[in-house]
């Protein structure tokens, strides 16, 4: 195989945690967080964040014991040839899901505010054709394109800054006390699907140059993630506060669409347009990730089948976005994704960490 | 080679299904709405509501005004699609008039279609008309009728620029009348006195759903200063001495608020500071002709408008809280944000009646242009 195809920067790194991450979630995060943990919901950001924190740390510590830390290999090493497939094809399921329900609901977005009498199937299956093309580039194409999509995501943010700024108040956010601990931990729940996409590190570990720099590129990604976050539900409470913020399903858009623009007319359309290309960064990047433990599982020859296991893993997510029937479906599956990624980032790295401990397999 | 054969591949299957084919439509095949008027249907007509729609001059000449009524807004969209032959489009919808009848039962009807509907843009500007939306746009028609969304448009856009009225979105209309103990406040259009075009005359209140008072333009004003929303506007002015008429004139001011809110006991109280900062506009001097070499002059105007003006927001204060018993001025958010959970509960048993509202205002003149 051509490694160099497969071999990211730290840097890159750092933009693809914060492309899994940051996409369609974003959007209804606001009001998600806040229908349970109220004006405290930016606090919610914050203690979820724990979540994502502990993965990757935990991530880290456990590829960090072997000299080859592909997660393939480590697998294979830990729990042999057949359990250790298996859990690679359990990842590569639960990636597969992840990124149905993700691609799912970029395309009722599009099909809402953009795209109405476009049918979902035609929406979704373009999304997937741009993203088995990117993917079937390799690695060191999807890390460039993060780079590269994570300069438009600023623009994003900035328009929604804008927006909270000259709509919202600060009174919406206040008290600071009076804290609700159970809403607070509800909320910090609702908020763990949001933070799915850091469990990539168990794959693009492998990938990284610069193995020293991993651990600091990864908390670098997760801290962007997190201040994402905690700023649209700032701005999100301060325009609508928490009790408003449950009549919008999508209230980061529904934000841009309450300043009056005389030049651009439609601030949210210009989001929007800019947002598509964000809305499949995670689906690249979990599609990737999937395909390429699905390679080393088997050891099959990238030269020869990497193309075409991609394309299989975009029919099946392709498939698989197509199976709700609404909208409300997609949200009942997302909450399913959260508590997933809960188990599958903690409970992966702590299960490989518990074998490697027990086995002492420590190669380095 | 392969990949480049893959990728040509996919591009000529992605062109093929290219989204925008679905969505496409001729401009000349839309009807695009720019101004909504809503109103009770016309006496002798079935239905709860009148939709009068003003629709953009594509292919004709002229603006076009149609009206349906129905027992919704969504069945006179279908009754309109029977009738018309192109597509009724809300995407450039700019005004939302409501009819003074529909005011008073309730905008809940239509409010909801048009927030539900991503094309319809919450920033748009809404106003209720003294009388029926249906014949104010019909009467703007006859005077012109290639100007009648500009005329609306630009008025309610721009009319804080110039006076104290409010602008008031679709957003503010739905978000802040529903939240309890609070009252928006709309501007109030009607045909001009002489005749010629339009008029503000004020504002109208709504809580919940329902309007719930209207003001004249002096209340507005002071509800205006008071709620500290961002207007400019002018303020004239009359000077006294011994209880001799000195001075009298005109300035033109921007406004601000601050809001301090503390507790005596059980008691709650605000404290508003208005700021009007701005300019001598006009003076007709009766004793004393130079406001440049004797600043003192100056500050005796500043004065004199603070003092007119608390005393007229004093006034609307008291209307505020005996009669409205409903916060207007937008003062109930300082409140919560010291004591959220105590508060809350008060809210729906007129909580504002209760409280002491203390204002006070400054005045910051300068002295501009030619003349001294």
């Amino acid at each position: 195989m051509d490694r160099t195809r497969f071999e990211i920067t730290s840097k890159q790194l750092i933009f693809i945690i914060v492309g899994t991450q940051v996409a369609t979630a974003m959007l209804s995060l606001p009001r998600v967080v806040a229908a349970e943990a109220g004006h405290h919901a930016w606090l919610a950001v914050i203690v979820g964040a724990v979540f994502p924190l502990a993965a990757v740390l935990l991530i880290v510590a456990l590829l960090n014991r072997f000299r080859d830390a592909d997660f393939a290999n480590v697998s294979h090493q830990l729990f042999g040839k057949f359990l250790g497939t298996l859990l690679i094809l359990v990842f590569v399921g639960y990636a597969t899901v992840v990124q149905s329900v993700v691609i799912r609901m970029f395309t009722e977005i599009t099909c809402v505010f953009m795209l109405p009498r476009t049918p979902i199937w035609a929406v979704s299956l373009v999304c997937t054709l741009s993203v088995v093309y990117a993917v079937s580039k390799g690695a060191k194409v999807i890390g460039r394109l993060n780079e590269f999509l994570f300069y438009l995501l600023i623009i994003d943010l900035l328009m929604i800054i804008g927006a909270g700024i000259t709509q919202g108040t600060y009174l919406n956010l206040l008290p600071v006390g009076e804290v609700d601990i159970n809403g607070l931990m509800q909320g910090s729940l609702k908020i763990v699907y949001a933070y799915a996409g850091c469990e990539v590190l168990l794959v693009t570990y492998a990938m990284v140059q610069h193995r020293d720099e991993i651990l600091k590129a990864a908390l670098i990604g997760e801290g962007i993630t997190v201040l994402i976050y905690l700023m649209i539900v700032v701005v999100g409470l301060m325009v609508f506060g928490h009790e408003g913020l449950q009549f919008f399903t999508w209230p980061v858009v529904t934000l841009l669409k309450i300043p009056y623009s005389s030049a651009l007319g439609r601030l949210e359309l210009v989001f929007l347009l800019l947002w598509v290309t964000l809305g499949v960064r995670p689906i690249m990047n979990l599609s990737i990730s999937a395909s390429y433990a699905f390679m080393r599982a088997f050891n099959l020859d990238f030269n020869r089948y990497y193309a075409w296991i991609v394309l299989g893993v975009g029919t099946g997510i392709y498939v698989l976005s197509l199976q709700p029937d609404s909208l409300l479906q997609v949200f009942a599956l997302a909450d399913y994704v959260g508590y997933a990624f809960i188990a599958i980032s903690l409970g992966y790295p702590l299960l490989y960490l518990l074998v490697s401990v027990l086995r002492r397999q420590k190669s380095l | 080679m392969k990949y480049r054969l893959m990728g040509i591949v996919i591009i000529l299957a992605m062109s093929t299904l290219l989204c925008g084919c679905w969505d496409t439509l001729d401009m000349e095949n839309l009807d695009i709405g720019l101004i909504a008027g809503y109103d009770t249907p016309p006496s002798g007509e079935a239905g709860q509501v009148a939709v009068t729609a003003l629709l953009a001059a594509v292919v004709e000449k002229d603006e076009k005004i149609g009206t349906y009524s129905a027992q919704t807004v969504g069945e006179t969209r279908s009754r309109r699609a029977y009738n018309e032959p192109r597509q009724y489009t809300l995407s450039q919808l700019q005004v939302m008039l409501i009819g003074q009848d529909l005011a008073r039962q309730g905008f809940r009807s239509i409010v909801d279609p048009n927030m539900r509907e991503p094309r319809v843009k919450p920033s748009i500007n809404v106003a209720v008309v003294n009388g029926r939306a249906e014949e104010l746009l019909h009467f703007m028609a006859k005077k012109d009728l290639k100007r009648v969304s500009d005329v609306l448009i630009s008025l309610l856009q721009t009319i804080p620029e110039r006076a104290f009225v409010p602008r008031t979105s679709l957003f503010c209309l739905a978000a802040d009348s529903y939240a309890p103990g609070m009252a928006v406040a709309v501007p109030v259009l009607q045909p001009a006195n002489n005749q010629q075009g339009v008029e503000l005359t004020g504002c109208a209140l709504f809580a919940q759903d329902r309007m719930i008072a209207q003001l004249d333009r002096m209340e507005t004003r002071s509800l205006v200063l008071l709620s500290g929303k961002k207007a400019h506007g002018w303020i004239p002015f009359s000077l006294y001495k011994d209880g001799q008429l000195y001075d009298e004139g005109t300035v033109f001011v921007a406004n601000q608020r601050k809001v301090k809110v503390s507790r005596q006991g059980e008691l709650i109280v605000f404290d508003i500071q208005v700021t009007l900062k701005g300019r001598l506009v006009e003076h007709a001097v009766v004793q004393h002709s130079s406001t440049l070499y004797e600043e003192q002059h100056l500050r005796e105007i500043e004065q004199a408008v603070a003092d007119d003006l608390k005393m007229q927001m004093q006034d609307f204060i008291e209307f505020m809280q005996e009669e409205l018993r409903i916060d207007a001025i937008d003062i109930t958010p300082y409140a919560l944000a010291k004591w959220r959970q105590e508060i809350t509960p008060q809210l729906e048993q007129s909580f504002i009646e209760d409280v002491l509202i203390n204002v006070d205002v400054e005045v910051k003149l300068q002295n501009t242009g030619e003349l001294g």
